[in-house]
């Protein structure tokens, strides 16, 4: 707490309105996700989808708990380019743009711990 | 020259691992004296990691018997306090690195000509309602732990285009990642982050694809596919991942260079409109990415770059 009130310093309209375009992230951009079983988890029928970029990853885990109909406790492990997990919080289309091969992002599913 | 590199690479590696936030830390909906806590602790650090003694050290001295036994860890959440900034609030996330916190706590404030210097790292502790589907990682130390070696594969993948030298890691090395953090070990640690994180040797032939056979041969942050390198931006946004290339026109690409790049509508006139933070200090414009990300990366290998924008 300050001795004097001072009003806090503002930050210029224009560097406003550049923040609030980079907050828009990747909207109106979809990337495509290719869904790969691992070990002995369901297979699905379709297992290409198309994705918002915009979207975090744990939307993309419970949309493919619902396509495998899998319950809240049923254990779903995933990955990327079968090599690591991505963390729940990842921005969909910050993956695809670091990981994706030939324009997919490659996501692999597993009922169990595949690669720690 | 490798050796050479090693040793000052080791020198600025140590002073990002020394670097250390102080915090205040205040309990939500508690009148009494004792309500605040001050903690120093390491930037490399996870706030999960410090709760048993924030636990003793407040939660213990606040609540009676009856409530300390009603209490659960798994319910406590850290907020960050945004008074005095135009932006709001959030939830610390478990599996933030201390040094993230304190990052998104500076973005919270613009930079001004009348600032009065470094403040401690201001954080409420809720001990109900944790706002689990936020939160993405409990917080318990295996969850936390999970997470920090998801987070290095993913950047040994960024660097090379596969984890081949986290997974050919000895066990052992590979555990001394966590273990040198949990146990604030610099060496420790070094084991596995020394056997995966490239040094900088500048004069790397760049681009080359590197054939498996050529695996003794020491890593270059120079000759690496991408850096592993994440953007935060304040107010909410989400963070910045995209490839970055340790070499532009086959010269090291530079800070400022990048960030023209990535956010141009902030960069395009220097610093004078927003400003790169990392491990808590201001980055110089004209230091090499990849020199950066060898050098003051975090404790898993993301080099993290705050950007605090700066007031009229």
């Amino acid at each position: 707490m300050s001795a004097v009130d001072v009003p806090p310093p503002a930050i210029p309209a224009a560097t406003l309105a550049a923040l609030d375009k980079y907050k828009a992230g990747h909207k109106d951009t979809k990337v495509v996700v290719l869904f790969k079983s691992i070990g002995s988890a369901p297979i699905m029928k379709n297992n290409v989808f198309k994705i918002s970029a915009n979207n975090k990853f744990h939307t993309v885990s419970a949309f493919l708990r619902k396509q495998l109909g899998l319950k809240a406790a049923d254990p779903l492990f995933t990955y990327i380019n079968g090599a690591f997990a991505p963390t729940p919080d990842d921005v969909v289309g910050n993956l695809y743009d670091c990981f994706q091969t030939g324009e997919r992002l490659i996501v692999n599913y597993s009922n169990t711990q595949a690669w720690g | 020259m490798a050796a050479a590199v090693q040793s000052s690479t080791n020198l600025f590696r140590r002073l990002a691992w020394s670097a250390t936030v102080p915090l205040h830390i205040r309990l939500a909906d508690a009148g009494g004296p004792v309500d605040h806590y001050f903690i120093q602790a390491p930037r490399y650090t996870y706030l999960a990691l410090l709760l048993p003694t924030i636990r003793e050290h407040l939660v213990e001295l606040v609540l009676d018997d009856d409530a300390l036994a009603r209490t659960s860890e798994s319910e406590w959440w850290f907020e960050l306090d945004a008074t005095d900034s135009p932006f709001g609030s959030d939830a610390v996330r478990w599996h933030w690195p201390l040094d993230l916190v304190d990052l998104c706590a500076c973005m919270l404030r613009p930079a001004s000509a009348t600032e009065s210097g470094p403040e401690p790292l201001r954080l409420i502790l809720h001990l109900t309602g944790a706002p689990a589907d936020k939160l993405a990682v409990p917080p318990t130390l295996e969850a936390v732990k999970t997470h920090f070696v998801s987070q290095v594969k993913e950047a040994d993948f960024v660097r090379w285009g596969n984890t081949r030298r986290v997974t050919g890691l000895r066990r052992t090395d590979l555990e001394a990642g966590w273990d040198g953090v949990a146990t604030g070990d610099y060496d420790l640690h070094q084991r596995m982050a020394g056997r995966i994180v490239p040094l900088p040797i500048p004069s790397s032939p760049p681009t080359s694809p590197q054939p498996d056979r050529d695996r003794d041969k020491v890593d270059s942050a120079y000759a690496a596919r991408s850096l592993p390198i994440k953007v935060y931006l304040p107010d909410g946004a989400a963070a910045i991942q995209a490839p970055v290339a340790p070499l532009t026109d086959g010269r090291p690409t530079t800070l400022l260079q990048y960030l023209e790049a990535t956010l141009p509508l902030l960069f395009e006139n220097g610093y004078r409109a927003a400003q790169p933070i990392a491990q808590g200090i201001l980055l110089p414009p004209d230091a090499d990415v990849a020199w950066l990300a060898a050098c003051m990366a975090s404790a898993d290998g993301w080099l993290r770059i705050g950007i605090r924008l700066v007031a009229e």
